[in-house]
């Protein structure tokens, strides 16, 4: 199991470390953080380095790593490691570099608990949460703003950017905490046009998150869709929601599922996913990108994209980002908005070559439309570099919206006693995995 | 224990080895010292906790606070949770420098093992046993003992636990503990009875770790879910390497484990596939069964598995195994699964490539190969290459359906450099394959952006080839003679050159006149290629058709090993392990134990030396007038490395013997040297002889025998009839002792250390003697 588990900063400054078993080298986060610096983009999870075994996994740009000197079980040790960054979610409320220094005694206490020697002790939150002495520290403010909303937004997984969200971001520490479950319908949809708009490929990852702050963690019973079908036979048509495919958190007792399409959960305190599902069907995608192309001369080009919101009017994306590359051999690229645009920047960044264009709020069935300029040094025509033009990518998130149509018909908390009826919040939110436009 | 320092320490300066420890956090260590000292009398217990948080983030920086220690130990007698905590923190990462010291510790962290609450107790222990120095075992034994059998199981598994680190300190202090652990396994406690299972599995690893009864598996089976996620994926592990008795017991197993299949956490997955593929390797049609089964599973996780990318990537490795071991076509449905997603990490994107390789079929082809096409032209580099190569790898398995795809990688030489040097090699395997296709590739042959070295050779070898077929095939190859090139471009120049010469003699007969000139003319020439070309020109020179025909009579090949898609050390690998990450063999990338104690003693000495270069830089150390300089041996602040020669011609001597005369007398160093010098040393000679007088065995009688020796007393104490005294001494090097005497045991302990491995012999020996003559040992 882990010899050391270690928790570095994006420079690779030590900002957590313990060593469990003594068996290795005392020097391994440098070893670890010069190796991950090799890799032109992110370091795979796991690698050796002189018979050193290196598993890591990133979050809010920290790297959280543990080493060993055994064949470790792959999935196992990286699953531990993502279960340790929940418990510190849970108890710190977010994870970030700040976070972590500030309450660097808390996670000692946490990583003392959740291993002994290497080995998985207790790790469930509401198990660790009576042992614990220290109290959380909360960031300024002002700055868990900044680091919750970095201004271009990336492509965070499973991450909302909605106001809405920061109820959760606290500790389970917390005394005066609200007897409350918030429970999250995510979907990531990930769609591929080609050049002419027609959808090659589609599928949408979903999961139901919850976020439990229930006290004396009753057993719930959550009802999903009557016309709920899991495992799609080929040719096979249905109007209900058709799931290819799903799995389930230790906590919920699936065994209804088939029958009245109902989940037994015993929830754990924080956050856990009840259940993950994919679908692969045909569904309408969202949003409708329409890209096109003028050879104004052999050095310069014009871009017109026409971007459509395909959903209802009532429901309206937070945001909607729209990336374009443009060719390296661009000399200059001036995108241009329609007149009177609102809520809505476009930026060309001349290193990356790329034309970042944000809007913030758009409703369904409203259009937008940008129009950029390019000019080429002298080096290439219009004719080659057009090629290098997209593909389009596109970031969104729109709440109270999804796409498999899934829903929650009720949850049913089971053994009440004698507390007042608990609060449950119920959120949908569609948000882009791979949404993407080739021209 | 009631340590007290030589008194003589506090009236003497202290000399100047302390400089060995100065450096920029010198300055800061110490004002950390004084704050911590000055705040144990403090009465308010959060000013107490900020000073003890603060040691704690220097001690996360790397910096080294081990000389806070003393201090660290007295405010461990605290009663705020908070402050303890942190304390036994430090106390046990720096117990192994600070050995003697760590004595004091021990006593508080027994009290707390006896403490009301459970939680307390469980603490105590597990740092207890953290504490990594032999001598804490004595201590050790009995609490966990003790702690095995408490009414809490939070106890029981931290003694469990226990265990296993006294096993890794000394192992013989375990005898029969292996029984007790068994036991521990019917245990009402889930935690309890994995911990007992990785004590067993660590403790008998030599034996290959828990035995398991058909008894066990049942029992464990049925308890199942009784276990979280890490706990039934060790379970799991564990069954993995059960045989079933027979096919009834095998599908019984794997019909309750099924429904695990549903389960979101990844290793628990894993593990039941691993069960699964072990239970029938040996039954090939129920395997193939299995593996159709764990499909969808398995793409759940490698699409979803919660946003983790790190767990996606570990599943893609593993379907990338299964599908290598030839059951591509199990998952050549899903192929649009594997596509690669803008927002992915390049880890995935390549290892869903390699995927997306081995599942290509002729019904997905179509798609695929424009999905491929696509990532050609990816703005990473390393994506566009993979994906070329992918379409080579797709070609060779599929040589039917390799025409279009030649035709579209010969689309590709429009663009970049990179893409065009990739496209070379790819195609230099397809054309070994299947000659036919050359006929699509001369466009991109005669394309002059081919930079590459490999791509290169690449180039050569298909123009010397197909010399026939491409025009302009002497020319390219002209203009890479007497260019600066390796000698491996060099090599297959020559051949290229003399195959097309066979063919186009004309034409080729001047160029390939040149390339002789050029390389046997040439003084630096690689021996073997002038050679060669010696050799071939002599020989054309004789008779030129005879070598010709010698030439064309080549060997058929009629195997690739493209073509054996199943790796075949590939089958071994064991699923659910680092090696389908790696697809390496385990014992690749696995050493023993000893193989990191090296490592973590060399870093060790590393560190020592280092402190000692940039010491020695600044100033001659003063001791060295001390010694006698008539002997050949270097004195200590020379670092070790120059003294190897010398160290040799020691151990050809090991008659030598140490004089009294030759120590320094009235040696004196500070009690903090006498510390870091002990932990960083390395272990040097140790002997046990057995006490033979009682009467002078005490403290004072010790302190004036070493003395008269010129040894010197720097910390004494005695517990529970064991004197603990530390003595050091200089000769040509300082030597430093540890002697103790053990009434209970009736035994005399000797540990010495030195900067020189053999001067401790020495100094062992010339304590033993002098110990002998006073007829206090035997």
């Amino acid at each position: 199991m882990f010899s050391q588990i270690f928790i570095l900063s994006p420079r690779g400054d030590t900002i957590i470390n313990r060593d469990f078993r003594s068996d290795l080298p005392k020097s391994t986060p440098e070893t670890f953080f010069r190796q991950a610096k090799t890799y032109s983009g992110d370091a795979n999870p796991l690698f050796n380095v002189d018979c050193i075994q290196f598993a890591h996994i990133k979050r809010g740009g920290l790297y959280i790593v543990g080493t060993s000197r055994f064949n470790l079980q792959p999935a196992m040790s990286l699953e531990l490691l993502d279960r340790l960054a929940k418990e510190i979610k849970d108890f710190c409320g977010v994870i970030n570099e700040e976070v972590l220094r500030k309450n660097f005694i808390l996670i000692y206490e946490i990583l003392d608990e959740s291993f002994d020697f290497g080995y998985p002790q207790l790790m469930a939150t509401e198990q660790i949460k009576p042992l614990i002495v220290n109290e959380p520290i909360q960031p300024q403010p002002d700055s868990v703003m900044n680091s919750l909303r970095p201004k271009i937004q990336t492509f965070n997984i499973f991450v909302p950017n909605t106001m809405g969200s920061q109820a959760v971001q606290r500790s389970v520490l917390n005394k005066n905490q609200a007897n409350e479950i918030f429970v999250d319908i995510y979907e990531k949809l990930n769609v591929l046009f080609n050049s002419s708009a027609y959808v090659i490929n589609q599928s949408i990852e979903g999961c139901i998150q919850m976020t439990s702050f229930l006290q004396g963690n009753p057993p719930l019973k959550l009802a999903l869709n009557e016309d709920l079908q899991i495992g799609r036979q080929q040719g096979q048509y249905s109007a209900g929601v058709i799931l290819d495919d799903c799995n389930f958190h230790e906590c919920v007792n699936a065994n209804e599922l088939d029958m009245n399409k109902t989940l037994r959960i015993q929830p754990p305190d924080g956050q856990f996913v009840v259940m993950n599902y994919r679908i692969s069907g045909d569904y309408a995608a969202p949003f409708r990108l329409f890209p096109i192309i003028e050879e104004i001369s052999s050095s310069k080009i014009e871009v017109t994209i026409k971007l459509k919101a395909c959903f209802d009017a009532k429901i309206i994306a937070s945001y909607a980002n729209v990336r374009i590359p443009i060719p390296k051999q661009t000399a200059n690229a001036y995108p241009e908005l329609v007149k009177n645009a609102q809520q809505e920047t476009a930026e060309y960044d001349s290193n990356k070559k790329i034309i970042e264009w944000q809007i913030k709020k758009l409703c369904g069935g409203q259009e937008r439309s940008l129009k950029i300029k390019l000019t080429l040094q002298a080096t290439q025509t219009a004719h080659t570099a057009r090629k290098e033009i997209g593909p389009i990518a596109m970031n969104f998130e729109i709440p109270m919206f999804n796409v498999s149509r899934l829903q929650i018909k009720y949850l049913r908390i089971e053994e009440r006693g004698n507390t007042t009826n608990p609060h449950r919040w119920v959120r949908y939110i569609t948000q882009s995995s791979s949404y993407v436009c080739r021209i | 224990m009631r340590p007290h320092y030589a008194s003589s320490i506090a009236s003497i300066p202290p000399p100047k080895q302390q400089q060995y420890f100065e450096g920029n956090r010198k300055g800061e260590v110490n004002e950390l010292k004084i704050l911590v000292k000055n705040t144990l009398s403090e009465k308010d217990d959060k000013k107490k906790r900020e000073v003890v948080k603060k040691v704690i983030a220097y001690m996360t920086l790397g910096i080294d606070v081990s000389k806070i220690f003393p201090e660290m130990c007295m405010a461990s007698y605290t009663n705020d949770m908070v402050q303890k905590k942190m304390i036994y923190l430090y106390l046990t990462t720096y117990a192994e420098q600070n050995k003697d010291l760590a004595f004091m510790a021990i006593s508080t962290f027994q009290k707390d093992c006896k403490h009301s609450d459970p939680k307390i107790r469980g603490f105590a222990l597990r740092n207890l046993c953290s504490l990594r120095f032999s001598g804490a075992i004595e201590y050790l034994m009995p609490a966990i003992r003790e702690s095995l059998s408490d009414i809490d199981p939070y106890v029981r598994k931290t003694a469990i636990m226990g265990c296993v680190k006294v096993y890794y300190m000394q192992p013989e202090f375990l005898s029969n503990i292996e029984e007790q652990l068994y036991k521990m396994i019917s245990d009402n406690d889930p935690l309890v009875i994995i911990n007992a299972i990785h004590a067993l599995n660590e403790i008998l690893a030599a034996e290959g770790g828990m035995a398991l009864s058909k008894k066990l598996v049942d029992y464990l089976l049925g308890r199942l879910k009784e276990f979280n996620e890490w706990g039934q994926a060790t379970i799991l592990d564990e069954l993995s390497k059960y045989q079933p008795k027979d096919d009834k017991e095998m599908f019984n197993i794997m019909n309750l484990l099924e429904e695990r299949l549903k389960h979101s956490c990844s290793a628990i997955v894993l593990a039941v596939i691993k069960v699964f593929m072990n239970f029938t390797k040996n039954k090939p049609q129920v395997y193939e069964q299995v593996i159709t089964r764990v499909k969808a599973p398995l793409v759940t996780l490698a699409s979803i598995s919660e946003g983790n990318l790190e767990i996606m990537y570990t599943i893609l490795c593993h379907i990338k195994f299964i599908a290598s071991k030839g059951y591509n076509q199990v998952f050549s449905q899903d192929y649009k699964c594997f596509y690669c997603r803008v927002d992915e990490p390049t880890y995935i994107k390549l290892i869903k490539l390699e995927i997306l390789a081995l599942i290509a079929c002729d019904f997905n082809l179509g798609d695929m190969l424009n999905e491929l096409g696509e990532y050609v032209t990816d703005v990473d580099q390393e994506i566009s290459k993979k994906s070329i190569q992918a379409l080579g790898a797709i070609a060779l398995r599929l040589p039917d359906l390799a025409n279009a795809i030649v035709k579209q990688l010969s689309s590709f030489i429009t663009l970049q450099d990179y893409i065009t040097n990739e496209v070379i090699i790819v195609f230099k395997d397809i054309l070994r394959k299947d000659p036919k296709h050359i006929k699509d590739c001369l466009e991109i042959i005669q394309s002059d952006s081919v930079t590459d070295q490999n791509s290169k050779i690449a180039l050569i070898y298909i123009l010397g080839q197909f010399g026939s077929q491409i025009p302009l095939a002497p020319y390219i190859l002209q203009t890479f003679i007497g260019v600066a090139e390796s000698v491996e471009l060099k090599h297959t120049l020559l051949t290229s050159c003399l195959k097309v010469f066979f063919c186009r003699a004309p034409e080729m007969q001047e160029i390939l006149g040149q390339l002789f000139y050029s390389i046997m003319n040439n003084e630096n020439e690689d021996i073997d290629l002038k050679d060669r070309a010696a050799f071939y020109y002599r020989a054309l020179q004789n008779n030129p058709n005879e070598i010709k025909k010698l030439w064309q009579n080549g060997i058929k090949v009629d195997k690739f090993l493209e073509e054996q898609n199943i790796n075949k050390e590939a089958l071994l690998f064991e699923f659910n392990s680092l090696s389908v990450i790696y697809e390496k063999s385990v014992n690749k990338f696995i050493k023993p134990a000893e193989y990191f104690n090296n490592l973590r003693n060399k870093e060790l000495q590393d560190q020592i030396q280092e402190q000692q270069q940039s010491t020695t830089a600044e100033k001659p150390d003063p001791v060295q007038d001390g010694f006698d300089i008539e002997h050949d041996i270097t004195v200590s602040n020379v670092p070790i490395v120059q003294n190897q020669p010398n160290l040799l011609e020691i151990s050809e001597q090991p008659k030598q013997k140490l004089i009294i005369d030759n120590f320094v007398l009235d040696y004196r160093i500070e009690v903090e040297y006498f510390e870091s010098m002990w932990t960083s040393l390395n272990n040097g000679a140790s002997i046990t002889r057995t006490l033979a007088r009682n009467d002078i065995a005490n403290e004072n009688a010790m302190e004036q025998l070493f003395n008269r020796y010129r040894l010197y007393n720097i910390a004494a104490g005695e517990e529970d009839n064991v004197l603990q005294m530390y003595f050091y001494g200089a000769h040509k090097c300082q030597v430093f002792f540890e002697f103790e005497i053990n009434r209970n045991l009736n035994t005399v302990l000797l540990n010495t250390k030195s900067e020189l491995e053999d001067y401790a012999y020495l100094a062992q020996k010339y304590v033993e003697d002098f110990l002998k003559q006073s007829n206090l040992i035997v």
